[in-house]
C-alpha cells in the first residue's frame, strides 16, 4: 500500500513538474510525463510488491498505462488489443494462476533477502544507466536518407486514420506468413496448455483400458474448468504425481 | 499530436521499465510473479518498437504497418507463453504443493 | 536524391505455396494427429494400441513431409521459379533457396527420427498431442531457417520453444519432467524478452525488420551517413546475441541444460539437442552474417568489440565449462547435456570463423557439416538415454556396463558414435571439428584477427572431452555385465543407432558427399535476397543471377542430397 501512495504522489509530483516546467512545450509531454512515471511505478510496484495480488493488480494497471501510451502513438487499434489481450486475458489467467496456487486469497508473503537482491538492483542500474546512454547517443538519420523515405513517410501518415481496415489487409497480404504462423502457435500453446492441465492419474491408470473421464473435448473453456477443477481435487491422492 | 513527444522519452521509459522487469526476474521466487516480469519486459519491447514505428524514419521503401504488425504479434506471443507458463505452474504446485522455484528440486541443478 | 516507393503488398500466389508444401503438410499432419486421437481412438482403445497407430499415423504424416522436401530438391524445381531468390517471395518474409531448400530435408529428417524414437515407449497420456506439438514444433524449427525477416524469425522461434516447452512437460507422472519445463520455460521466456528487446532496437536503428535491409542498412549507414551509434548497436547487438546464446546453450545462458536435458522424456530430449540446435544455428549464422555483418569486428565507429570478439570468448568458455563440468557427472544423460553445451563452443568456433574467415562459404558448409553430423549423433546416443531411462529404470553411466558383450550392435553402434563426439580421425566428428577449426586459423582476409588461441583451446578441450567420453567406452567394454543388462533393445533405438553411426562412418569416410551439397547451401545461406526493385511480375534473369552469387541454381541443383535421404531411411 504503501507503493500505492507512492504513485499517486509520484503524478501529484508530475503533474507539478507538468505546471513548472512543461507548459511552455504543448500540453503533450505534461500529459507523457504524468502517464509514463505512473507506468514505471506501477512496474516497480509490480515487481516489489510482496502480496502476489497487489502485483498483479499493478501490472493491470501498468497495461492500461501501456495503452494509454500507444494512445499517444496513434495506434488506438492496438491499445485497444492491448487492454483486450493483456488486462482481459493475461491478467486474468495470472490471477487464476495465484489464486489457485495461493491458498485463494494469495497473501503467501515472499522473503525477500538482501543478498539476492543487491547484485540484481546492480546489475539492472548499470543496464539502465547503459540504455540511457544508448538512447543519447541514438544518431539522427541524416538528411538524403530521410528525404529518400519519404514515400514510406507518407504512408504511414495516410494509414494512420484506418488502421483496423489497413492492418487487416496488411496483416492478409504482406504479413500474412507471421500471421498464419502465430496462428499456429496459439493452437500449440492452447493444445499444450490443455493437455498439462489435464489431471490424469499415472500412465497405468489410462493403459488399463479404463478411459479417463473429461478427456475429450479440447476447448478453451474445458482448459479454465479443468483448471478450476484442479484446486478442489488437488488432495486427491492420484493427482499427486510420484 | 504525437510530435509534440519526443522519440527519447518513450525509448528511456521503455529501457526503465525493462530493467525493472529484469531485475523481478532475477529477484523473484514465485514462478508467477517471474512470468509478470516477463511481462513488463515484453510490453517495454512494444513499446520501444510502436515508438520507433511512429516517430522514427522508416527504411526507404518500408511498409506502412511494419511496427504495428510487430507489436501485435508480440501481444499474442506474449499471451501464448503466459498460458503455457500458468499450465506448467499448476502442474509443478499440483507435485510440490508449493509455489517457489527454489523449492523444486527433483534433480541436482 | 530520388525517393523509393513502397513495396507493394500482395497474397502469396499458389506458386509460393507450392513451396511451403512440407511446412504446411507437418502443420495439417499435427492437426489430423491430434484429430485422430481425440475424435476416434481415445476412450475406445487401450493406451498402447492408441500410441501405436498415432505413432505410426506420425510416421507417414513425416516420411511424406520428408518425401515433398526432397522432390523439392529435385533439379530445375528451384531453378525454373525464380520467386524464390528475391525480396517479394511471401512479401519478404520468408527465402526458399538451395540453402533452405537442403536444409529442411535435414531438420525434417532429424524429426523421422525423433519420431521413430517417440514409438519406441509409452510415456505420455496425450499422444495425439504429444505428436502434433513435435509437428508443429517442426513446422516453427523450418520456417526459423527460411526466415528472412525479424518477425517472422521470432514467431517462428517462439513456436518451436513454446511447442518444446511443452513436449518438455509431457511426461506422464514424472516430477522431473515437469520440473524441467517450467524451468525452461521460465528460462527461456527471459531469453526472448531480452532477444525481442534487442530487436525492437535493431529494428528501430534501421526503420526495418528485412535482414538484408537491416545489413544494408547498416553497411551504408557505417560508411556514409552515420547512424552506428556506439552504446546504441553495442547493447543491440548484446540482447541479441544473449537470446540466440540461451537458444544455443552457450555459457552464460546455460543453466537450464542440464535439467531440461535430464527431465524431458529421452525422444524430447534428442529433438531439443538436434532440431532446435540445428535451426537455432543457422538462424544465428543468418541473423549475424545478413543483419549484423557490419558489427562483426570493431570498425571504429563501434566502440563494443563486435560479435566475433564477443562470440570468441562465448565459444571459449562454453567448452572449457561443459567439458570441466561433463568431467564429474556420473549420470549419462547430464553428461550428454554438458557435453553437449561443449560442443556449442565448438560450433561457435565455426560461428566466428565465418564472420572472419576468408572463405565465407567453405566455412559455412564446414559449420552446418558439424550441424548435421552432430545431430545425428546426438540422436543416436539420446536413444541409448532413452533406453537407459525406461527398460533399466535409471541413467547412471554405470548401469552400461559390460553392453559391449551381451548387446554387441549396439554397443558397437554407440562406440562409434562417442568416438565421433571426441573427433577421432576416420569420422564425421572429426572432420567437421577439423574443417572449423581452419576455417578459424584461416583469417587473414578480414583485417588479421588472431584466432589462433581460440583453436588452441578448442583442441585441448576436444584432448579433455575424450576422458569423459572413454568413461562410457570403458564401461561399454571393460566392465563386467551388471544385471539389468540382459533386456532387449526395442528395435527403433536400434534403427536409430543404426542409421546414426552408418551416417557418421559413412561422412567420415567420404565427406565431400556431404560437404558439396552443404557448401552450396551456404552460398545461398549467405547471400541476402536481391532488393524489390520494380514490383511484380519479376523478371527473370536479372533477379537470379547477381554478382554475389554467380551459379547460385545452376550449382547447387547438382548434388541431390544423398546425404540426408540417407540419414533418413
Amino acid at each position: 500500500m504503501l507503493l500505492l501512495m507512492l504513485v499517486s504522489a509520484g503524478m501529484l509530483v508530475a503533474g507539478l513538474w507538468e505546471i513548472l516546467i512543461f507548459r511552455e512545450f504543448g500540453p503533450m509531454r505534461g500529459v507523457f510525463v504524468q502517464i509514463a512515471g505512473a507506468a514505471v511505478l506501477c512496474a516497480v510496484g509490480t515487481v516489489l510488491a510482496r502480496n502476489l495480488i497487489h502485483s498483479a493488480l499493478y501490472l493491470v494497471a501498468f497495461f492500461f498505462l501501456v495503452a494509454c501510451l500507444f494512445i499517444m502513438l496513434e495506434a488506438e487499434f492496438l491499445a485497444v488489443m492491448q487492454v483486450l489481450v493483456f488486462i482481459g486475458a493475461v491478467a486474468i489467467l495470472l490471477m487464476f494462476g495465484i489464486m489457485l496456487t495461493q491458498d485463494v486469497q494469495g497473501d503467501q508473503v515472499e522473503a525477500h533477502s538482501v543478498l539476492r537482491r543487491l547484485p540484481a538492483a546492480i546489475v539492472a542500474i548499470g543496464l539502465f544507466v547503459m540504455l540511457a546512454v544508448a538512447v543519447q547517443q541514438r544518431p539522427d538519420f541524416s538528411k538524403a536518407r530521410t528525404e529518400r523515405a519519404a514515400p514510406s513517410v507518407a504512408a504511414r501518415e495516410r494509414v494512420l486514420n484506418q488502421m483496423p481496415q489497413e492492418l487487416g489487409l496488411d496483416l492478409m497480404q504482406r504479413w500474412c506468413l507471421p500471421f498464419e504462423l502465430v496462428g499456429l502457435l496459439l493452437t500449440a500453446s492452447l493444445v499444450g496448455a490443455v493437455a498439462l492441465a489435464q489431471p490424469v492419474g499415472s500412465l497405468s491408470a489410462g493403459s488399463d483400458g479404463t478411459p479417463s473421464p473429461g478427456s475429450l473435448t479440447e476447448t478453451p473453456e474445458h482448459l479454465s474448468r479443468e483448471v478450476a477443477g484442479g484446486t478442489h481435487s488437488s488432495s486427491r491422492p492420484d493427482l499427486v504425481s510420484p | 499530436m504525437s510530435q509534440d513527444v519526443p522519440l527519447n522519452w518513450y525509448l528511456i521509459v521503455a529501457a526503465c521499465v525493462f530493467v525493472i522487469g529484469l531485475f523481478g526476474v532475477m529477484t523473484r521466487r514465485n514462478p508467477i510473479a517471474v512470468l509478470m516480469s516477463i511481462e513488463l519486459m515484453l510490453n517495454a519491447s512494444n513499446l520501444n518498437i510502436l515508438a520507433f514505428w511512429r516517430l522514427g524514419t522508416p527504411n526507404p521503401g518500408e511498409a506502412p504497418l511494419t511496427g504495428v504488425v510487430f507489436t501485435a504479434l508480440v501481444i499474442a506471443v506474449a499471451a501464448a507463453e503466459v498460458a503455457v507458463g500458468i499450465a506448467l505452474i499448476l502442474v509443478c504446485y499440483r507435485v510440490w504443493k508449493s509455489a517457489d522455484v527454489d523449492r523444486y528440486d527433483s534433480m541436482l541443478g | 536524391m530520388p525517393t523509393v516507393p513502397v513495396i507493394p503488398s500482395v497474397w502469396p500466389s499458389s506458386s509460393e505455396w507450392f513451396f511451403l508444401s512440407p511446412v504446411l503438410l507437418m502443420a495439417f499432419w499435427g492437426v489430423l494427429v491430434l484429430m485422430l486421437d481425440v475424435l476416434v481412438l481415445r476412450n475406445r482403445t487401450l493406451l498402447s494400441t492408441r500410441a501405436k497407430w498415432l505413432g505410426l499415423t506420425s510416421l507417414v504424416g513425416a516420411l511424406a513431409a520428408l518425401g515433398l522436401a526432397v522432390g523439392l530438391l529435385w533439379p530445375g524445381v528451384l531453378a525454373t521459379d525464380v520467386l524464390s531468390a528475391n525480396e517479394e517471395f511471401f512479401n519478404g518474409t520468408i527465402a526458399f533457396d538451395a540453402a533452405s531448400a537442403l536444409l529442411q530435408v535435414v531438420g525434417i529428417g532429424f524429426l523421422v527420427l525423433v519420431i521413430g524414437l517417440s514409438m519406441t515407449w509409452v510415456f505420455t497420456n496425450e499422444q495425439g498431442e504429444y505428436y502434433a506439438l513435435l509437428f508443429w514444433s517442426a513446422v516453427g524449427m523450418i520456417l526459423m531457417i527460411e526466415a528472412e525477416e525479424f518477425m517472422t524469425l521470432f514467431v517462428a522461434l517462439e513456436t518451436m520453444t513454446i511447442s518444446i516447452y511443452i513436449l518438455t512437460g509431457l511426461e506422464t507422472g514424472s516430477k522431473r519432467s515437469s520440473e524441467a519445463a517450467l524451468k525452461y520455460l521460465i528460462y527461456g521466456s527471459a531469453a526472448s524478452a531480452l532477444f525481442l528487446f534487442g530487436l525492437s532496437w535493431v529494428y528501430g536503428l534501421t526503420g526495418t525488420t528485412r535482414l538484408a535491409a537491416v545489413g544494408r542498412a547498416l553497411v551504408e549507414s557505417r560508411t556514409v551517413e552515420g547512424i552506428g551509434g556506439q552504446w546504441t548497436s553495442g547493447l543491440a547487438l548484446l540482447l541479441v546475441l544473449a537470446g540466440f546464446g540461451f537458444k544455443v546453450a552457450s555459457v552464460p545462458f546455460h543453466q537450464w541444460t542440464p535439467d531440461v536435458y535430464e527431465g524431458a522424456p529421452a525422444p524430447v530430449t534428442a529433438w531439443i539437442a538436434s532440431g532446435s540446435k540445428f535451426a537455432s544455428f543457422i538462424a544465428m549464422i543468418k541473423v549475424l552474417m545478413l543483419a549484423l555483418g557490419t558489427w562483426s569486428v570493431d570498425t571504429g565507429h563501434l566502440q563494443s568489440p563486435g560479435w566475433v570478439v564477443i562470440l570468441s570468448i562465448l565459444a571459449a568458455v562454453s567448452m572449457t565449462y561443459g567439458n570441466l563440468a561433463a568431467l564429474g557427472q556420473q549420470n549419462f544423460k547430464r553428461m550428454l547435456a554438458y557435453s553437449s553445451i561443449a560442443h556449442s563452443g565448438y560450433l561457435l568456433v565455426g560461428v566466428v570463423a565465418i564472420g572472419v574467415s576468408s572463405q565465407r562459404t567453405e566455412a559455412t558448409g564446414a559449420v552446418l557439416y558439424y550441424l548435421c553430423t552432430y545431430g545425428l549423433a546426438t540422436l543416436g546416443t539420446f536413444a541409448v538415454a532413452a533406453w537407459l531411462a525406461h527398460d533399466v529404470g535409471s541413467d547412471q553411466i554405470d548401469d552400461l556396463n559390460g553392453l559391449g558383450f551381451r548387446r554387441p550392435v549396439p554397443a558397437f553402434c554407440l562406440a562409434i558414435l562417442l568416438l565421433s563426439l571426441i573427433g577421432v580421425p576416420p569420422l564425421a566428428g572429426f572432420f567437421g571439428k577439423m574443417l572449423m577449426f581452419m576455417e578459424a586459423l584461416n583469417a587473414g582476409g578480414n583485417g588479421g584477427i588472431a584466432l589462433t588461441w581460440l583453436v588452441v583451446v578448442a583442441l585441448l578441450n576436444s584432448v579433455v572431452s575424450a576422458f569423459y567420453y572413454v568413461r562410457v567406452l570403458k564401461a561399454l567394454y571393460l566392465r563386467q555385465p551388471g544385471p539389468a543388462i540382459g533386456k532387449s533393445f526395442p528395435s527403433g533405438v536400434i534403427w536409430t543407432l543404426v542409421i546414426a553411426a552408418v551416417a557418421t562412418v559413412g561422412f567420415g569416410l567420404n565427406p565431400t558427399a556431404l560437404l558439396d551439397p552443404l557448401g552450396g547451401a551456404g552460398i545461398s545461406l549467405l547471400t541476402s535476397p536481391e532488393p524489390a526493385s520494380s514490383g511484380r511480375p519479376v523478371d527473370s534473369n536479372g533477379i537470379t543471377q547477381s554478382a554475389t552469387v554467380p551459379e547460385n541454381p545452376a550449382q547447387t541443383q547438382v548434388p541431390v542430397a544423398p546425404a540426408p535421404s540417407a540419414s533418413a531411411r
